[in-house]
């Protein structure tokens, strides 16, 4: 009995000593995904993690990198925080050399972590927190995106200096750091251009109401009118918080984050002009970027319809951006590739020029496209870079 | 004075939503005892039940094109037949057992209900312009009131009235308050378990539907945690209420609008982000004051 089972043993080892070898003799650059491919997240990671796919798909037809194929694999986050390191273990196991994580800080970190742990090199998809990168998660963790704070400041910065506007009023969703984030910078450049912040108020994502909210609002438009209304959040709650603010009758011009880019959300607002909203680039096909508009056709055609936000081209740009390094290092090293990824300046990728230092794994001035909402289409308004980027107290004020 | 008269519109609208919430949570505690979370996901699917079923971000309205009453009873229907099916499926093989290991089934049907949402209609938030008129506002004296504000009012009182009549003079209505005086007795005397309970989810599947087509025109957006804030102010409002009384969910319901929209107005900027700290912390205060709730209900209470 003693032998069977010691031989049954010996023949499991065998088995799971053959696997990994016969993986190794790959000769394949494993890239790992370990991203919420099911559960509230996935609609967030799906159109970026397409992106990627097709950038593979792109290098893989040109002959791949280093002269080897690169090949995807996954592991789920099933949109559930505690499941992140176990998914980022997951495709290390399955061979992964280079790792790309969920599109947000709290939702990618855990995976990041491992990722950084094992001296991989790893990109959010795009998360827009400088946490996810050398303060927080560690040296060989990246994302691809704008921090929040430029998000709200590009759209600050093009409503005082191209529409010449000079009060503003700021209403904060304060559930997620993202939403402050974009408030936050929003209201630095906006005062830095020469506008004036007339009044803020406060609510939450969960909000049943924003009456109260709204007379506030109005009382402080009837004291000194308002120019502009900056809505920091996202998802349902900024959607719903523009609504109500059009319900009441307030046409004023509303901006808002990357998080309405695209029009799809439009038909909660019956007929909704003058919404402006800072991201990455135009899904309408009328980017002045032509990189960006074909990107967005062969979604289309790959999907059987446009793509409803314009926010898949970061997953193509992380890949561009792995692909340039592993390349220049001309190794799979995380070290070597990390280094080439330090020395990152104004690299043009898909999502724009983009540049990392050893201190600073997320981009404060690469332009941002402002969209904007006449009678309910969404349409490309303009790109617009800030003149300096936002201050480092701000981006690193957890770390005070 | 024009600005508090605002501010109380806001204030009753929001507590009404509160209240038509509350009354059909509480109306199940009296009978069951059952803390039913998933309440606030049979709100949600009403509110999915406009839409044709699609992942695709550009939601298709379906029943909401539909004349308005013929959306109404739809919409109630679909709810109303959930809520009997979740008791047939979910609690009646649990019927006696524990009120918290009732409390932790909800939890898992409210699970169940929401990652069934996304499968089929994804996580994006989805656009559902749902009566636009509405939605608009007119103005009276000054004071901006939108119509669904006197609508949300105007029903919560108007129904208010429908069901404590239901409950006082209907036979059923009668059945329902014995069986939450003393279930086991009102059995012994007659009272059919399956009758009164099937009502009472039938009842609160109602309310549901009526407070999801409410809550639609308000936000136009929908996602798959759709209904779950108003639930969790709304079993705070009966909690505060008391537990069990159809009256105390009502004014717990406007007790937690006011305090909602009384500390946003008048908490100081940098204050106002804790806003919920300071209504919770009111609530305590309430039941600090009065630990059975506003209302008493003899049959809740611990027989020391």
């Amino acid at each position: 009995m003693k032998l069977v089972a010691s031989g049954l043993l010996l023949a499991a080892l065998a088995l799971a000593w053959t696997i990994p070898s016969s993986w190794a003799a790959d000769n394949d650059i494993v890239v790992g995904f370990a991203i919420a491919q099911s559960g509230w997240m996935s609609e967030n990671d799906g159109p970026p993690s397409q992106g990627a796919l097709m950038a593979i798909d792109d290098i893989n037809a040109k002959g791949g990198l280093l002269g080897r194929k690169i090949r995807p694999v996954f592991a789920d986050t099933k949109s559930d925080q505690t499941q992140g390191a176990e998914a980022g273990e997951s495709v290390l196991a399955q061979g992964a050399k280079l790792m790309i994580v969920s599109c947000d800080y709290d939702m990618g970190a855990g995976a990041a972590t491992v990722g950084n742990d094992h001296k991989i090199p790893t990109f959010s998809l795009c998360a827009s927190d400088a946490k996810m990168g050398v303060q927080g998660i560690g040296p060989y963790a990246f994302t691809i995106a704008n921090a929040s704070l430029t998000i709200g400041a590009t759209l600050a910065q093009w409503g005082v200096v191209k529409k010449g506007w000079k009060n503003a009023y700021l209403l904060l969703d304060d559930t997620i750091e993202y939403n402050k984030g974009i408030c936050s910078g929003f209201e630095t450049q906006w005062k830095r251009a020469g506008g004036t912040i007339v009044g803020q108020d406060s609510f939450k994502q969960d909000d049943a109401s924003i009456a109260s909210q709204v007379t506030n609002m109005q009382q402080t438009n009837a004291n000194s009118k308002i120019d502009f209304i900056m809505i920091c959040s996202h998802g349902a709650g900024d959607v719903s918080a523009v609504r109500q603010i059009r319900s009441a009758g307030i046409e004023t011009p509303i901006g808002g984050g990357d998080s309405m880019d695209g029009d799809f959300w439009t038909k909660a607002v019956p007929h909704l002009n003058d919404h402006y909203a800072s991201t990455l680039g135009s899904p309408f096909g009328d980017d002045p970027r032509p990189f960006v508009n074909q990107f967005m056709d062969r979604m289309a055609k790959a999907d059987g319809h446009r793509p409803p936000t314009s926010l898949a081209i970061s997953g193509y740009s992380v890949v561009q951006a792995l692909a340039l390094a592993v390349q220049r290092a001309n190794s799979l090293d995380g070290d070597a590739v990390l280094a080439q990824l330090n020395k990152f300046h104004d690299e043009n990728l898909a999502i724009g020029p983009t540049t990392f230092t050893p201190d600073l794994h997320i981009n404060l001035t690469r332009p941002q496209a402002i969209l904007g909402i006449r009678d309910g289409k969404g349409y490309f308004v303009d790109l617009v870079q800030l003149p300096a980027p936002p201050p480092l107290k701000l981006i690193f004020k957890h770390q005070d | 004075m024009q600005g508090f008269i605002q501010h109380l519109a806001d204030a009753l609208s929001l507590g009404s939503l509160f209240a038509l919430t509350a009354l059909g949570i509480s109306l199940l505690f009296g009978i069951m005892r059952l803390v039913n979370f998933a309440h606030g996901d049979l709100i949600t699917i009403g509110a999915y039940a406009l839409i044709v079923p699609s992942s695709n971000p550009n939601a298709v309205m379906f029943i909401g094109l539909w004349p308005v009453l013929d959306t109404i009873i739809a919409i109630c229907a679909i709810v109303v037949a959930l809520a009997i099916l979740c008791e047939r499926l979910a609690f009646k093989p649990m019927r006696g057992a524990n009120p918290s290991v009732l409390m932790i089934a909800s939890f898992a049907v409210s699970y169940f209900l929401q990652n069934a949402l996304i499968m089929i209609y994804g996580s994006r938030p989805k656009g559902v312009n749902l009566w636009p008129a509405l939605a608009q506002s007119v103005s009276v004296g000054g004071v901006r009131l939108q119509l669904l504000q006197i609508v949300t009012i105007v029903t919560t009182l108007v129904l208010l009235c429908g069901l404590t009549l239901f409950l006082r003079r209907s036979a059923i209505g009668r059945q329902m308050r014995a069986a939450s005086e003393n279930f086991m007795m009102a059995r012994f005397l007659g009272v059919r378990a399956n009758l009164v309970i099937a009502a009472a989810f039938a009842i609160s599947g109602f309310f549901a539907a009526v407070v999801s087509l409410l809550y639609v025109v308000q936000r136009g957006t929908i996602t798959y945690d759709f209904g779950v804030p108003l639930v969790m102010a709304a079993f705070v409002a009966t909690v505060i209420g008391g537990m069990g009384s159809v009256l105390g969910a009502v004014l717990g319901g406007f007790l937690v609008g006011f305090a909602n929209v009384f500390f946003q107005v008048v908490l100081p900027m940098s204050l106002r982000g804790d806003r919920d700290a300071f209504v919770y912390g009111f609530v305590i205060l309430v039941l600090l004051v009065r630990p059975a709730g506003l209302i008493k209900v003899k049959s809740v209470q611990e027989r020391v």
